[in-house]
This record gives structure tokens, C-alpha cells and sequence, in this order.
């Protein structure tokens, strides 16, 4: 049939699409269904078990058949329900889920196996050989049964988020949502009026209801032109509520470029909307009633007929009939002959009815079969055993109306049954801050929905003010229950993951009653649409069996989505290096500049080492930065080291509370190394703390736990001791850090100075100072050391970082000055014996650092009294360092034996921390913890790695390979 | 007069200055920040803000930060160290811990809410916040209808302008 007439399609704007590679055409307005429909193309798609044809069956997001492919190339798109893709020029669809032509799929061989896909078959089937699991049954399976293809290729658009708040959101822009809206507009409040729909009105502009005795259009394009004048109302169209989360914030969906051919910007946006309340005003799904063979094409919602006929002027049939156990299934029948289509029967299992319209009644009687191989072609109608066949190529179906719950059940609220509705209606503990409105909260009629709308916003604002209310029919609901018609052949309940009335029957023989659990032996309602048409309906059925009335046999418990959200837009839309922030150091560009290798250090991005010409292997690189060091001058950045501001009367107590070691007694211009302790007495970070005036502290902390020890910081001072007088502030960022190594760091650092004298008397080890350089450029010095050579960190403003570093490495070529990375930063510090963060690793102490004497004993702080705890005070491990008999290199993670013996848990006696090839010693060397590992130098042990089965004898060694007795330092 | 020479946050010696229709992104390397701590006296004839403020006195402003805390700004005076010029207090050098975003342009509060979880009534003119955006810590600041700072990592300047470059080229 050639299009109807009317219709709130733009026939002004033709568009050509195709399907299975067929062009079609169809008008601006439409959607993929509709202009499908509209050109008789019923068969659509496969079922997802039985491969049986299937068409339309709904006109919304709930449609559970319809679902093609759209899109090609890198945007195929999989799942999509032909019911909400806009209809736009140039549009591919394919359909899915089969094995040749859609009208002749090999696999709907598996309709004629159906006995073997029972409920449960999963369980059943495919129990053995175990072996075939994996390799046999499931690909099989996954092949069979999948639903659409993915692309396989990266998605080339860009998602968006973002952050509404409002006074008031409206999810659903029907009658009773517009009428809240505007409500709650009109009395100045902040509104979002959300519709997943592209166009406002929601079932108004399926209807031919009159609103003020004229078409609800008129109606709804004066209110839109208000609401969208209105600078307090905001309308979000092609935007899905999809969840209720805490605190009044719910997450939408805003679909910005589906219904274009390629997005102009952002394909879709993922709005998270705070609202102070929200109504919930989703309206209603109608649904069907299960009978033999009721899957075929043509066989649809009795709205979802009328609905594409009254807004798309779509009709995919000559001959209608309408199966209705209540009274707005008539309606379905009389709009068709008010477009002109033949109504062959009205099907009403009530008794006594009349008909509205003249179209034949068959009252008393059910539709009871169905004919036809690609599609509609007869039904059966029965009235008391007497059966006929009656042609018809369309049947709508109406089983009476479910309002949409979903999202006032999203806080586990169960929907209570309403015995006059027969249906389930919004819970009573509803998500705080929510409430529902319209259909979605069982007022049916037109003028019950506009009217709740309008109470709805009145109740959740305390207004008096009421728009007025358009003329609208009211019409009563009246239904008489009918849950499925008895017989021998399938009846679908859930048409997507075919589900019959025959595999419900079977979970209740096999005991699997529980609504739960009939969910998961038969898999009803588990598929995309989440069983929007089937649910309740399954329910019912299963109560008929059980022989308890539906709200004892259970309901269902809805969770977001309420339709599929892509994982693109979840995501947020930053993919790749931009995923997440990255940090550069100071002298990046500088690193850049000259080639370094760059490595990711938490969100830092540090230089790891610096190739130069000839050399092929990074550790060519490291150890001529490493030795270099040791024998004139390295330089490397170490900004990345957190730095905080401690200042205030009481920052020397503050500081000996958060230190084990005492930090009070550090005198104006010293510099000293800290440990602080976690609550429960374990290590937690170590640095260095200078005192640069009477009030004024620089503390250091790792690169890892700079933001922790900060946080852990402003938690003390803050929350445990607020009466200190004291302040932090992170100047981590601030300050460009370099650390200045070697036997000639000091000549280097004398040709930048500004008269500053570096004598050893004048500036010993750990000493620290505020100085100038480079011709006036403030900076502090630190002179500490990681390296165990004579040592200085200076810091100067962030942006001259580069030029510093450039300067350095230019007036120091002669000294041999040398810029190293984080590797040469290892291995200097694992030679010199210096713990990092895999000897801190939340599981150690003190002690076994050997540094348990630095916990004072004159002072309490954090963690000191849980260091003596039993248990954790007679830990015998200690770090000790680690050399391999042959020169094998050693591996960080390898554990500790004596020779000899077995290799368990039992006998396991510490670990290996770090690992590296020291040039210094030309030999692979190790740190570890060791049980009684201070009193076992010289011993022999064995390092072992069972994973990759290698087994090393080590020497134990003490954990300071070079100077020990730190003479360098103090040169 | 040291002989160094500085660069900006994005790692160019002169300040990044784009626009997007309407508006302009630009990178503020002149303005000099300090924290101020303690019960101070307000500096450079300021007022200090109550929490949620962000107070402007001709080439000074001061943006709350926290209890009995702000961040001191000094317009066009990056070169000099103005947290020497602030007396009482604690006062510690931050204008190297910053990098400060300044976007100009009508209707930012449609930027707003692609940036950050902010209620745009909560931001005015007058206000400033302290806030997540792209997974990092930010400070905004609202001096004019028009006008909006943004204050992240010095570090993460590059991820920055990543983030704020992109929203502003979808609107």
C-alpha cells in the first residue's frame, strides 16, 4: 500500500534509504519502521533462537523485534531498533542474525529443532564432553544465536558530557510531562523537559485525539513555541532518561548526530542531570497477548498500528484485524477506517460487546492461530471451540497498557499491583526527590494524564497556579484480563529471546518458579529491550500456573539503563593519550629536545633515559648515564617529587606528630631525611624535610604518594589536631627541581651561583638555603643526596626549569655534565642502598628498612605506638642487598630460600624489591627483605622465580654497594 | 635580571591565544599567584572573599581557596614575586604552580556545563570554585559575565588546554 493520507510526516522532504541493499524511500519524520512499513516490508528480521521471520511490532524503544544494522564501515551499528532510527538520506540498514537471504535463513532450520532449545537448554544440552564447552558448543552457540555484528574497527566519532541542574526534570514530553513542565516553568522554577523522542508530544501524536476540540498539533505546537521561549525551561528532545542514581542525579542520554548521516560534532552526549526533583512521566507500553504462532509479521501492538498510521501515515497491510481484550484496542480499528483501510475483524473475548464503528465484532472470542510463512496471512478466531479462518495481513493486538516504571523502581522500589488496572503502577518508595505522572502512573486517558501533570508539579513545589488545562477525552479504562489464549502450538511472550507460553510452562514443572529464577532458566526478558513487552505478561502466566494472583508470584525490579547506552558515550569521549591527564615536568621540552625516551610515572611523563648516537640498547644508555654520574656531574629532573609548604607556629610539632623521627629540633637552614608511618605503625613515605626559616618547612615525598601524603597531611591538620597553627600548600608544581650528582656538582653548581659560597664548611651535607642564580633568579638548595655521591637539589621557578637545565648541561660539558633518566635514577639509588617505592610498599616497617631506631621514643606520632606492636616489632626481615653467584641477572618479585630447601609458603624468607645491572660493580645487584637478613651477610640463598622456574644462588651483601660509609656524600 | 629565560605552562616562550567562534582561550602567564594563610590582614586593598568568592581590586584579586585561605592574584606581574609585598600571614610563592586559562566569550554558562559539575548559578560574577574537570583538580574563577579563569597543574597545562580546546570546539 502506497502512504496514507495525513500524517505529521514532511512529504516536501523526500530521503532514499536502503535495506538489505534495496533503495527505498520515505519522507523527513519518518522513522527506518515507519518508512518500511509505509512501502509494505514486513519481514524485517530473524528471532534470536528460532531464526523465524519477524516485522514491527512496537512504534518505540521497546520494539523487541525490529532490530537491523545500520550504518556500514566503521559505524556499523548492531541492535538498533528500526522503530527509533530517524529516517535520514542516504541511511543503509541491513538486517541480522541470519545465514543467507533474510527471506530464506539456513538457520531457521533451528525452528524445526525447537524441542531441543527449551527453556533451561543451556543447562541441559551441552553438559558433555566437558572439552567441547570451549571449543565446540560455545562458538557454535555465539554464532547461532548472536544478534548483529560488530564492525571491529575503532568508532571514528567523538561522545561528549556533560552537567545539567535544574529544579525540576521531566523525563517523557507527553501530555502529562509538558503539563508538569509548564507548570512548574510558568512559576519560575528551573526546568528540563527530556523526550527521548525527536518531537514533543509523546502518544498525542500518534492519537487523533482532540485537545480544545482541535487536533492535539495545535495545541502542541503553542505550548512548545511557550516552553521554548521560556529561558528557565530547557527542552532536551532525542534525550533518554536512562537511570535514577543517588542524590537526586540522574544520567541521559542526548542522541546529538543518530539522526544524521555522519555526526556534525559529537554523536552523542552523556548528560549527568541534578535535579531537585524529577517527574517521572514515561507513559505506557501496551501489551500483547500470547496465542499460537502470534510471532509473524504483521502481528503488532493495536497502537503501534494506529500510530504509524496517524503520524507516518504507514499502513503495512490491506486487511486488518484488531485481537483486543479492552476498549482501546477499538480505537485501532476505527482510526484505520477513518484512513481508509479495510477492518476485517475486531477480535474481543469480553461477551456482549458492541462495535464503535462498522467493522465486523467478534465478541467472545479469541484469536487462537496464525498463517502465513514471511508474514501475516490468516488468522484463526475461536469462540467457544469453534474455530475459523479469517485473511487478514495485519493484526494488532492489545492486551491493556503497563506503565513505565522502570526508573521509579531504579532504589529498589517494587511496583505494586493495581487490581482495577490490572497492571503494576510506580512503587511507594519511589527514588527520593521523584514522582510519576501520566500514564506511567495509570491515569489512561488524556485529560487524567494532563491533569496528573499539572498535580504533579503542583505537590512537588507546594504552587497554586494551574495552566489551564486543555478539553481532552477522558475516557475510562476497561479491561477484562485475558493473559494468553490456550493451545497446543508456541506462544511468544518475549519475542526478542523467544520465550513461549510452552517454556514458562516448563520452568514450572522443573520447579523454577520464583520470578528470578524463571527469568534465568528461560532467559525471558534478558535481552536488549529487557523484556519491556514480556514481563509482566510472563508474570501473569506464571501466576495462572502457580495458581496465585501476580502480585504474590512476584514483579520485577527494574535497573538503569532503561535502554542500551553505548559504551562509547559512558566512557566520556576521551580515548587514547588524552584518556586522562598527563603531567610533564619542567624541562620536558628541553628532554624532548634532546631525544629522550619518555616513560609514564604514575600521571607524570619522566625522561627514562637519554640515547645518543651509536647506542642500540637502553642499557648502553643507562650505564653511561650511571657512571658518568658517579665519576663528574649527572643532572636530572626530580621535580615530580611531591613538595609541601608547612608553615605556622606549630609546624615543628605539627611535623614531629606526622614524622617518626623528630623534626622540632631541625635547626633554621638544615635539611633532614623523614620517614612517616601509616595508622597502623607500617612505613608509609619517606623524603626529606628542610627548614628554611623558624616557621616555615619544605617537606618532600615520593613521586607516588606526593597527592596522598598531602591529603594525609591536610586530614591531620584539619581533622586531628585543628588547633595547631598551621598551614600547607603543595608547591610540588612550583618549583623546578634538579638534582645536581657527582664528585663535580659542586664546581658545576659554583659557575651559576650568585656569590653564594658552596664550601663544605659554609654549606655541609644537608644543608639547605634560599639563594639566587643566574644573575638574580631566586632558588633554593638543597644539598641531600639519592645517589650517594656529593649531591645538591636546586629548585627554581617551574617556567625557567628548561633554561635551567639547558644551562647546566651547557657550562658543565667540561665537567662532564651529564643529563640521566629514571632508569640511571635506579640503579644509583639501588647501588647506593636507598628505598623507593617498591621497598614501601604499604607492607613494610621501619625495622625492616633498618631504620626502626628512627622512631623516637621521646615524642608520640603517627603510627609509633602500633610500630611496637607484638607481631610487627619482632618482624626479623630486613633489606639487604643481593648479589648472584654467576652473574645471572636477578628479577624484582623473585623470593628468598635457604639452599636446600623446599619452595613454599612456609619457607619463604622475604622477597626481592628491586633489581638492576650496576655498571659500577659490573654485575646484576638486588635490594630485598630478608628473614634475620642483617646477621646473614656472606650467606648463600637462593632467588627464586617459580613462575618462570629460574632458581639463582645470591650472596647476601649489605644493601650499601658503594661508599657505605657515606663519605661521598660529606665530601 | 637573570639571563634565563622563562617559558609558558604549554612549554612556547610566548602564551597560547586561540579563539573559537565567539570566544577566546588564552593562556595567562603574566599574573602573579600567592596563597595567603592565617588570620592576615587583606592585602593591595583587597577584600578578602567569603567562601565561594573571588574579590577584584583593580590589578589585584584574591579567590577563596579554603578556610582562612586564598589565592592572591597580581595582574601583568608574573616577574615580580608579590608574595614578599603581602606582609602577615603565611604566604607562600604559587604563580609557577598554576596554569591559568582565561576564557571569554557570551553565554559561558552552555561552556559551564560541558566543563565541570557546577550549578552555573553557583559561578556568577564575583564567585570562584574549586572543582574536578577531566579527572584533575581545578580552581574557576568568575571575575566578569563574560570572562572565566581557570587555574589547574602547572604540570597538567598540556591536558588542560586538551580538555578546554575541545569543549570550546563544539559549541
Amino acid at each position: 500500500m502506497t502512504r496514507l493520507s495525513g500524517g505529521l510526516i514532511d512529504r516536501s522532504k523526500p530521503l532514499t534509504f536502503t535495506f538489505d541493499g534495496k533503495r527505498y524511500s520515505g519522507f523527513a519524520g519518518d522513522t527506518l519502521a515507519s518508512a518500511l512499513l509505509a512501502q509494505d516490508v514486513r519481514l524485517i528480521g530473524r528471532s534470536f533462537k528460532y531464526h523465524r521471520p519477524r516485522g514491527v511490532f512496537a512504534m518505540g524503544s521497546e520494539e523487541p523485534n525490529a532490530l537491523v544494522e545500520l550504518r556500514s564501515g566503521a559505524r556499523q551499528e548492531p541492535n538498533t531498533r528500526a522503530t527509533v532510527a530517524e529516517l535520514f538520506d542516504g541511511l543503509e540498514a541491513k538486517s541480522q542474525n541470519r545465514i543467507g537471504s533474510l527471506s530464506f535463513d539456513l538457520m531457521a532450520v533451528n525452528d524445526l529443532l525447537s524441542p531441543f532449545f527449551a527453556a533451561g537448554f543451556y543447562y541441559k544440552t551441552f553438559m558433555w564432553p566437558r572439552a567441547f564447552w570451549e571449543r565446540v558448543y560455545e562458538p557454535l552457540i555465539r554464532r547461532a544465536a548472536g544478534l548483529g555484528s560488530l564492525s571491529r574497527l575503532p568508532d571514528p566519532d567523538a561522545y561528549d558530557k556533560g552537567f545539567l541542574h535544574c529544579d525540576l526534570l521531566v523525563a517523557g514530553a507527553g501530555p502529562a510531562g509538558i503539563m508538569a513542565a509548564l507548570t512548574a516553568a510558568r512559576a519560575g522554577l528551573r526546568v528540563i523537559l527530556a523526550d527521548e523522542d525527536f518531537a514533543l508530544g509523546g502518544r498525542l501524536l500518534a492519537e487523533t485525539h482532540t485537545l480544545n476540540d482541535l487536533p492535539a498539533t495545535a495545541w502542541l505546537s503553542e505550548t512548545e513555541a511557550e516552553l521554548r521561549a521560556r529561558p528557565n525551561l530547557r527542552i532536551l528532545t532525542r534525550t533518554t532518561v536512562f537511570g535514577a542514581f543517588d542524590h537526586g542525579i540522574y544520567g541521559a542520554v542526548e542522541r546529538v548526530g543518530d539522526h544524521l548521516s555522519a555526526p556534525a560534532s559529537v554523536r552523542q552526549t552523556l548528560w549527568r542531570i541534578s535535579a531537585k526533583r524529577m517527574i517521572l512521566s514515561a507513559g505506557a507500553t501496551e501489551r500483547h497477548i500470547p496465542f499460537a504462532n502470534n510471532d509473524r509479521p504483521g502481528v503488532m501492538q493495536a497502537s503501534a498500528l494506529r500510530g504509524f498510521a496517524n503520524r507516518f501515515a504507514a499502513c503495512a497491510g490491506r486487511r486488518v484485524a484488531v485481537f483486543t481484550n479492552n476498549d482501546d484496542g477499538h480505537r485501532t480499528a476505527l482510526d484505520l477506517m477513518a484512513k481508509g483501510v479495510e477492518v476485517v475483524a475486531v477480535i474481543d473475548p469480553r461477551e456482549g460487546g458492541k462495535p464503535s464503528g462498522k467493522y465486523p465484532l467478534f465478541s467472545g472470542s479469541v484469536v487462537s492461530n496464525t498463517r502465513g510463512r514471511l508474514g501475516l496471512s490468516a488468522i484463526e478466531i475461536t469462540r467457544e471451540g469453534r474455530a475459523q479462518w479469517v485473511e487478514c495481513d495485519l493484526l494488532g493486538v492489545s492486551g491493556g497498557w503497563n506503565p513505565n516504571v522502570h526508573l521509579a523502581s531504579h532504589h529498589r522500589g517494587r511496583p505494586l499491583w493495581d487490581a482495577g488496572l490490572q497492571s503494576f503502577v510506580p512503587p511507594r518508595d519511589l527514588p527520593v526527590g521523584m514522582s510519576v505522572a501520566g500514564a506511567a502512573a495509570g491515569a489512561f486517558s488524556t485529560h487524567a494524564a494532563l491533569q496528573s501533570g499539572v498535580e504533579a508539579a503542583q505537590k512537588a513545589f507546594d504552587l497554586d497556579q494551574s495552566p489551564a488545562i486543555p478539553r481532552a477525552e477522558d475516557a475510562p479504562y476497561r479491561l477484562s484480563p485475558l493473559w494468553h489464549v490456550a493451545g497446543k502450538s508456541r506462544a511468544w511472550v518475549d519475542f526478542q529471546n523467544d520465550v513461549t507460553v510452552k517454556d514458562i510452562t516448563l520452568a514450572h514443572q522443573e520447579n523454577m518458579r520464583p520470578v528470578e529464577h524463571l527469568k534465568r532458566w528461560t532467559t525471558l526478558g534478558m535481552a536488549t529491550d529487557q523484556g519491556k513487552t514480556a514481563n509482566v505478561t510472563a508474570l501473569a502466566v506464571m501466576a495462572q500456573l502457580t495458581g496465585k494472583p501476580i502480585p504474590e508470584t512476584g514483579t520485577t525490579i527494574f535497573r538503569p539503563p532503561y535502554t542500551g547506552v553505548s559504551l562509547g558515550v559512558l566512557g566520556g569521549g576521551d580515548t587514547g593519550p588524552e584518556f586522562r591527564p598527563t603531567r610533564l615536568t619542567p624541562t620536558h621540552t628541553w628532554a624532548k629536545a634532546q631525544g629522550a625516551v619518555f616513560v609514564e610515572v604514575g600521571q607524570w611523563m619522566r625522561a627514562q633515559y637519554f640515547p645518543r648516537a651509536g647506542e642500540t640498547h637502553w642499557r648502553e644508555s643507562v650505564d653511561r648515564e650511571v657512571l658518568a654520574t658517579r665519576a663528574g656531574v649527572g643532572l636530572c629532573d626530580v621535580t615530580t617529587l611531591g613538595k609541601i609548604d608547612v608553615q605556622g607556629k606549630d609546624a615543628g610539632i605539627f611535623l614531629d606528630r606526622i614524622y617518626c623521627n623528630a623534626m622540632a629540633s631541625l635547626k633554621v637552614g638544615m635539611t633532614r631525611y623523614g620517614l612517616m608511618l601509616r595508622e597502623d605503625g607500617h612505613a608509609y613515605d619517606d623524603g626529606t624535610c628542610a627548614r628554611l626559616s623558624e616557621r616555615n618547612y619544605v617537606v618532600t615525598t615520593t613521586t607516588a604518594q606526593a597527592a596522598a601524603v598531602f591529603r594525609h597531611m591536610e586530614f591531620a591538620r584539619q581533622c586531628l589536631w585543628p588547633d595547631l597553627d598551621v598551614h600547607l600548600i603543595s608547591t610540588t608544581d612550583a618549583w623546578a627541581q634538579i638534582s645536581v650528582a657527582g664528585p663535580r656538582a659542586r664546581a658545576l653548581l659554583e659557575r651559576v651561583v650568585d656569590g653564594f659560597d658552596l664550601s663544605n664548611a659554609a654549606f655541609p651535607f644537608m644543608a639547605c638555603a634560599e639563594l639566587s642564580i643566574c644573575g638574580g633568579l631566586r632558588a633554593r638548595l638543597f644539598r641531600i643526596s639519592f645517589s650517594g655521591e656529593l649531591a645538591y637539589e636546586l629548585a627554581v621557578p617551574a617556567r625557567y626549569g628548561a633554561a635551567l637545565m639547558a644551562r647546566l648541561v651547557e657550562s658543565g660539558a667540561d665537567l662532564g655534565a651529564t643529563p640521566y633518566g629514571t632508569e640511571a635514577l635506579g640503579v644509583l639509588r639501588i647501588e647506593k642502598g636507598h628505598a623507593a617505592g617498591n621497598e614501601l610498599n604499604g607492607q613494610t616497617t621501619a625495622q625492616m628498612l633498618g631504620m626502626g631506631k628512627m622512631v623516637s621514643l621521646k615524642k608520640d606520632s603517627i603510627g609509633a605506638v602500633l610500630s611496637r606492636r607484638e607481631g610487627l616489632a619482632q618482624d626479623q626481615r630486613r633489606l639487604v642487598g643481593l648479589m648472584p653467584l654467576g652473574g645471572e641477572a636477578l628479577a624484582a618479585g623473585a623470593h628468598l630460600f635457604a639452599q636446600g630447601a623446599v619452595l613454599s609458603t612456609e619457607t619463604d624468607q622475604g622477597w626481592i624489591t628491586s633489581a638492576c645491572y650496576s655498571p659500577h660493580l659490573a654485575s646484576p645487584i638486588a635490594l630485598g627483605f630478608l628473614e634475620r637478613g642483617a646477621a646473614r651477610l656472606g650467606e648463600i640463598v637462593v632467588a627464586a622465580n617459580p613462575l618462570q622456574g629460574a632458581q639463582t644462588l645470591v650472596r647476601v651483601v649489605s644493601p650499601h654497594f658503594i661508599d657505605p660509609e657515606g663519605g661521598r656524600l660529606r665530601d | 635580571m637573570t639571563d634565563l629565560t622563562p617559558i609558558c605552562a604549554l612549554g612556547a616562550q610566548d602564551p597560547l591565544r586561540e579563539s573559537y567562534g565567539a570566544y577566546r582561550l588564552s593562556e595567562r602567564a603574566d599574573i602573579a599567584l600567592a596563597s595567603l594563610a592565617g588570620g592576615a590582614e587583606a592585602p593591595f586593598g583587597l577584600t578578602l572573599p567569603a567562601a565561594g568568592g573571588f574579590a577584584q581590586n583593580g590589578d589585584y584579586a584574591a579567590l577563596w581557596t579554603g578556610v582562612s585561605q586564598w589565592l592572591i592574584f597580581g595582574f601583568g606581574m608574573a616577574a615580580r614575586d608579590i608574595s614578599a609585598e603581602i606582609s602577615g600571614g603565611y604566604v607562600t610563592e604559587q604563580t609557577d604552580a598554576w596554569a591559568v586559562f582565561e576564557i571569554e566569550g557570551p553565554a559561558l554558562e552552555r561552556l559551564l556545563e560541558k566543563l565541570v559539575n557546577i550549578d552555573p548559578q553557583r559561578l556568577q560574577t564575583g564567585m570562584g570554585l574549586r572543582t574536578g574537570f577531566h579527572h584533575m583538580s581545578i580552581s574557576l574563577a568568575r571575575p566578569a559575565p563574560e570572562r572565566l579563569f581557570i587555574l589547574g597543574m602547572r604540570s597538567a597545562a598540556g591536558s588542560l588546554h586538551h580538555a578546554l580546546a575541545t569543549a570550546l570546539g563544539r559549541l
